[in-house]
């Protein structure tokens, strides 16, 4: 990719050992960001391989037994059971497919599209169409953004693609506003100056050396980001706009126990308290990332 | 001889929020560089030296006048101008922390312009890089490290062997020792001193530092608010200031011996503030400061007029001398 | 000598600095005294700790800033004593700071009307006509127009009138100490002249000691009655102002001076080669040794003493332990 306006060839391994080294000493500083990373490397362990680790990986999908509906927490069923009979704990690990997927590719797809349209708007900052793409920004800043995932969702058929594509129609001014800000107040820096007067032309120079000094504070948005994205996805399925029955996800687990609180309180509170671990260890992380990639001493 | 470097009625404003009023950062200078000069720009706040640098490089736009590199008409913003003169015209700015990428390594940093410019890959890539850094006495173990882990002389160094890396002829020095320490300041001088030899360069060197222009320019342009007051060799205007306000900077230099103390000049010590470019004063702007100056200076602008060849200055006090005519270049006609 | 004709003085100060990576040992054993009335400079480079040393009289170090040893008296009192491991302070009276970025001294949300009169109430303790105290303050440093001025924000005013400014509101407190960290470093070279020669006058016209800290060897000389050379967080040379650029023995003073570009046109030096030391492991004998053309075997190992030239020209350094008139001893 052209993220590098030089070759990479000059690069030794031992120089970027050496900086890998630092960066795990920075990171690995504070033990919650070393939990974070545990709980986000399970959960996506977890994720990956929901069927080998799930004890009924079979409840995750069309299944029904009345006999065993709603039994509270036990050894052979740590989360309970939900109303049709389905083990809630292996139905959870299947959700984090689903959930974590969302985010994946909600940011694969919001990251790139945001930071080009901030690093345009903000090496252009003054210009004509620097203020036009910055100003339909400010359109989709202004609503809320679960709000207008609601909206198009709605507009569009129930699916977790049309989530997704809600989901990122809502997130992707917020890199674009982000890098416009870093990109602004460093585009009249000596550096980037002695790079376009030595003849480097404009797409290497946003791309090959203004954004590299923006990585420290894209990634660890991304990685807070995990958790609110699939918050955000919870919320739309909550509603009933995501992934669609039999297919376990997390928001339509807990607004399905809603109706047998307080007795059978299980069924909505522990898709509820993961929805909160995956945000509490992706911000964790998100935390460590930052000590990491943005150097203080 | 053919100038290098020529500069006819310069001038560069910029707007301000106020309608019609303009900071007049460069206003009208003409001034020639010729092969192996180091011609050094002299001037406090305010004088237009780095303003009239950074047009000559392209960053800016000429507001009027006009800029020839050997013959060929380069008055334009650097996007216009053609990557051959991008080669051979480099630029090393004061602050060498935020004039290199922190992100990037010594071996990218100087690695870009010779990618740029003459495209070699791989090891060939590495042993190119390699001798800029011997050029200016740096091992090969920078070539990893990043701006954040090297000190002030050292990236000024790499800063220097950036410019060098497209093989210019002409480099700007916009005062390139002004952030460094005074023990690091000497070996920098020396190193472009020797590297001028070398390479057989020309240097246009901004500065406010009259100690350091003594040693090692050959011709200097003493500005104030945006025009030029005094030039010609350095040897003589040092020995004979005839500005004015060249006599109060050559005065005002904390020096360190007495033999020193001996060549400063007595009669005009430093009284009065520097205007600012948005209000300058009418007829010669440096007469509010100026202990010789009457009724005529706060009027009419002096011209320029000649004290001996080569040697020109800005100053009524001087108008029975020759008027120095423009000269009407070969371009023009 | 009497003990009131000294203004301040600072024996044996070690400061050291706790950072990430370790300690950083940045002062090492600093002296130096001031008289009342008298102007002393003290010279070194970036990162040799004469801020550092300023800071520790003003008592605003920064957080993770340790006094490890040390006592500093100013104007009679003991402001700084470090004994048995314990640090006493106590906020300094009389004496007031001039700081080297003058915008970032000046609050720019309030005129210097309202900035010099917190001064004045609080620093001077004067509660009735502060309006004229503050107008005659601003006429000393000769800054025209004093009413006007007092209703100016700092933006109005242009960088040698914030540094004017400055100058005023440390005099506004009536202090019998001045200390000056860099304060004409980001000035124009003829404003600076104007405002050194102020500081001069002003020192000389109320009786008052100051310490100017500068890198500038030059400024030093035009404005101090003795110098001292800093390196490395130790001091390597204190001699009158005159005697220490005809006479510099310290090999560090010399290759500064060397280095120095000369208006008489003279080659310059290479410069001094290498670098400050990392004061995380400071070398164990002197400081300056592994720079040093003429460090020998003693100079890695132990720390110079203050060898006397003459009555007041003092040098740490072995090569004039046996030297000139004196014998070794320590700085009196």
């Amino acid at each position: 990719m052209l993220k590098d306006s030089v070759p990479r060839v000059l690069d030794t391994s031992s120089a970027y050992k050496e900086r890998i080294k630092r960066g795990w000493y920075r990171f690995s500083r504070s033990k919650l960001s070393v939990l974070g990373l545990a709980l986000a490397l399970t959960i996506v362990f977890i994720a990956l391989f929901a069927p080998l680790v799930a004890p009924y990986p079979e409840h995750a999908g069309p299944f029904v037994d009345f006999s065993n509906a709603c039994k509270p927490p036990s050894l052979t069923h740590p989360f309970g059971t939900d109303a049709i009979g389905r083990d809630i704990l292996s139905r959870v690990f299947f959700a984090f497919r689903g959930a974590l997927l969302m985010a994946f590719v909600v940011l694969l797809i919001v990251v790139p599209v945001g930071t080009t349209v901030g690093l345009i708007g903000g090496y252009f900052d003054g210009l004509w169409f620097s203020t036009v793409i910055m100003r339909i920004t400010d359109v989709f800043l202004a609503v809320p953004p679960l709000v207008l995932a609601l909206a198009i969702a709605a507009l569009l058929r129930p699916t977790l693609m049309n989530s997704m594509i809600a989901v990122c129609v809502s997130w992707w001014p917020w890199y674009a506003r982000l890098v416009y800000g870093m990109t602004v107040s460093v585009k009249n820096e000596p550096f980037v100056k002695a790079a376009e007067l030595m003849g480097m032309n404009r797409f290497k120079i946003m791309f090959g050396e203004i954004l590299p000094n923006h990585l420290g504070p894209i990634l660890t948005k991304m990685t807070l980001d995990v958790g609110w994205v699939i918050l955000t996805g919870a919320s739309l399925s909550f509603v009933g706009l995501g992934e669609q029955p039999p297919t376990p996800a997390l928001g339509t687990m807990v607004s399905d126990g809603a109706k047998y609180l307080p007795t059978f309180w299980w069924i909505s509170v522990f898709p509820a308290l993961m929805i909160v671990a995956i945000i509490l260890a992706f911000n964790l992380l998100g935390d460590g990332v930052r000590e990491m990639l943005t150097s203080g001493e | 001889m053919k100038a290098v470097l020529e500069v006819r009625g310069l001038k560069k404003y910029f707007a301000t929020s106020k309608k019609g009023v303009y900071v007049k950062a460069v206003d009208g200078i003409d001034f020639e560089v010729y092969k192996g000069d180091v011609f050094a720009l002299v001037g406090e706040s305010g004088s237009g030296k780095s303003t009239t640098a950074y047009t000559v490089m392209g960053m800016y736009e000429p507001t009027a006048g006009k800029i020839f590199y050997r013959g060929q008409d380069i008055s334009k913003i650097h996007w216009k101008r053609p990557m051959e003169l991008k080669k051979e015209i480099q630029i090393v700015f004061q602050d060498p922390g935020t004039s290199l990428n922190p992100s990037k390594t010594v071996a990218q940093i100087v690695g870009a312009p010779i990618v740029l410019h003459k495209k070699p890959r791989g090891e060939k890539l590495k042993e190119a890089v390699v001798h800029f850094l011997n050029m200016v006495q740096l091992p090969s173990e920078y070539l990893y490290k990043l701006p954040r882990d090297i000190g002030g002389g050292e990236k000024q160094l790499i800063a220097i062997a950036r410019a060098l890396a497209s093989g210019p002829s002409f480099v700007v020095l916009d005062e390139p020792t002004s952030a460094l320490d005074v023990s690091i300041q000497a070996k920098i001088i020396r190193t472009l001193l020797r590297l001028k030899e070398e390479l057989e360069l020309t240097y246009l060197f901004i500065t406010h530092d009259l100690s350091l222009v003594r040693n090692i320019s050959n011709r200097i342009a003493i500005m104030y608010l945006g025009k030029i007051v005094e030039q010609g060799p350095t040897v003589d205007i040092f020995a004979q200031p005839a500005h004015p306000y060249t006599q109060m900077l050559l005065s005002s230099i904390p020096v360190v011996t007495k033999a020193e103390e001996a060549l400063k000049p007595k009669k005009v010590t430093s009284t009065g503030e520097i205007p600012s470019p948005v209000n300058v004063p009418p007829g010669c702007s440096f007469h509010t400061r100026c202990p010789f100056a009457w009724d005529l200076c706060k009027q009419v602008e002096p011209v320029n007029y000649q004290i001996s060849t080569g040697r020109w200055v800005k100053c009524h006090l001087y108008s029975n001398k020759e008027v120095l005519v423009k000269k009407e270049t070969e371009h023009e006609r | 000598m009497n003990i009131s004709d000294i203004a301040l003085k600072i024996e044996n100060l070690r400061v050291h600095y706790k950072v990430y990576r370790g300690i950083l040992k940045v002062l090492d054993g600093i002296s130096l005294e001031v008289k009342r009335g008298e102007k002393i400079g003290l010279v070194g480079e970036t990162g040799c700790g004469k801020t550092t040393t300023l800071k520790t009289v003003m008592n605003i170090l920064a957080r993770n800033a340790i006094v490890t040893a040390g006592k500093i008296h100013a104007n009679g009192d003991i402001v700084l004593e470090v004994k048995e491991g314990r640090v006493r302070k106590k906020p300094p009276k009389g004496v007031a700071m001039v700081f080297q970025d003058p915008t970032a001294a000046l609050n720019p949300v309030f005129t210097i009307g309202e900035q010099l009169e917190l001064v004045i109430k609080y620093a001077a303790n004067i509660n009735e006509n502060t309006r004229e105290f503050a107008i005659n303050a601003l006429q000393s440093a000769r800054l025209p127009d004093p009413e006007r001025l007092l209703t100016n924000f700092p933006f109005q005013l242009s960088g040698g009138m914030r540094q004017r400014v400055c100058i005023a509101m440390a005099l506004a407190a009536r202090p019998s100490i001045i200390l000056a960290d860099e304060p004409t470093t980001n000035l124009d070279v003829t404003i600076q002249d104007q405002v050194l020669k102020l500081i001069k006058r002003l020192s000389d016209e109320q009786k008052l000691a100051l310490v100017l800290v500068t890198h500038s060897l030059g400024v030093a000389r035009e404005t101090c009655d003795r110098i001292y050379v800093m390196y490395a967080g130790t001091i390597v040379e204190v001699a009158d102002s005159n005697e220490i650029f005809e006479q510099p023995l310290h090999p560090y003073t010399r290759g500064l001076l060397a280095s120095l570009p000369r208006l008489t046109g003279e080659r310059m030096a290479e410069g001094i080669k290498g670098r400050i030391p990392d004061y995380l492991n400071p070398p164990a004998g002197c400081r300056f040794a592994p720079r040093c053309d003429h460090a020998f075997e003693k100079c890695y190992t132990e720390k110079p003493l203050f060898y006397k030239a003459n009555d007041s020209h003092l040098v740490a350094c072995f090569l004039y332990e046996e030297g000139f008139s004196g014998k070794s001893g320590e700085q009196s």
